[in-house]
């Protein structure tokens, strides 16, 4: 359950990078293995994923010194889904803290 | 486990992706392993991070066999599917498989019912049209008066109709069945989407 959770939440965080702008893979795994306790290899399933579903195109870029990186550029389609999972992620989110603050509050009246 | 090593093993593991796939998910690791180098990363520690080659070869097995599944939707694929997808760790498609199964039984079950009536109305025709044809089939005796054969061409046409009827039923089903099927696997893969979706 809690690794599912996980792979949800890491759609999410993922195409919100690249929704900021362009990423390559390393970048992305960097950023994402310092909030989540995931193996680093399931990031590029995941972009994979994206470029399939139209989510995201890639391009390659000459870098300084070194081969060229594969590049992550998210599309209409992939802002539409990101805009959508972070709406549904607050509202999910809200209503956890709702919930969590009911018993605390009760207990303090008392 | 060194690059080469790590290289070889994702390859091995990738059997069945195509060969313009593998070369594209190859590129990626290649390249994952090549700046990870430039920061000073030793092999070793990259490979560690990225976890077994294996179980990301079955995360890219996963879409490829939902993918297949969705443009061909037969039997087989779908099958191919949930297997791979219990191979993940998702154990809740054993239940699936056990409901799949049994709606797969009914659906064959179905097209040999439809199969059925429609070749019993075609049988009803041939006799009621050429009472000398199939002499194997028994006429019943209204077939001796004209008024009972004229009965007996339209029964046929009914009969077989209805056959026919039921076969595109039953293919419609089996079409919703397999797209049911593939539709709650990939929920499974994003079980949060699900839940807040709903």
């Amino acid at each position: 359950m809690i690794t599912q959770f996980k792979k949800g939440a890491l759609e999410m965080c993922v195409l919100s990078l690249i929704d900021k702008k362009d990423c390559y893979g390393y970048e992305i795994v960097e950023i994402i293995s310092q909030g989540f306790e995931v193996s680093e290899g399931t990031i590029y399933p995941l972009l994979r994923r994206f470029v399939n579903e139209a989510y995201c195109i890639t391009y390659l870029k000459e870098s300084s010194g070194g081969p060229p990186r594969k590049y992550y550029s998210i599309t209409e389609e992939g802002k539409k889904r990101v805009r959508r999972l972070i709406e549904q992620w607050k509202f999910f989110s809200e209503q956890v803290d709702y919930i969590i603050r009911l018993p605390l509050e009760g207990r303090e009246k008392e | 486990m060194n690059q080469q090593e790590f290289m070889r093993r994702l390859k091995a593991s990738l059997k069945g992706v195509s060969e313009e796939a593998m070369a594209d998910i190859l590129y990626d690791y290649e390249e994952h392993f090549d700046i990870g180098k430039q920061r000073g990363k030793t092999e070793e520690e990259i490979s560690d991070a990225l976890g077994l080659p294996e179980q990301i070869a079955s995360q890219y097995r996963l879409d490829q066999a939902i993918k297949k599944a969705e443009e061909a939707p037969r039997a087989s694929n779908v099958l191919a599917a949930i297997f791979v997808g219990m191979g993940l760790g998702f154990f809740n498609l054993v239940f699936v498989l056990g409901i799949w199964l049994l709606l797969f039984g009914v659906l064959v079950g179905l097209l040999a019912a439809s199969i059925g009536v429609f070749v019993a109305g075609l049988v009803v025709l041939a006799k009621a049209c050429v009472p000398c044809a199939l002499p194997w089939v028994q006429a019943p005796f209204v077939f001796d008066l004209v008024t009972g054969r004229l009965a007996g061409v339209f029964a046929g046409i009914g009969v077989g109709a209805m056959g026919l009827l039921l076969l595109m039923l039953t293919i419609w089903l089996t079409e919703m069945v397999y797209r049911g099927t593939i539709a709650y696997i990939k929920t499974n893969i994003r079980i949060i989407q699900k839940a807040s979706e709903e």
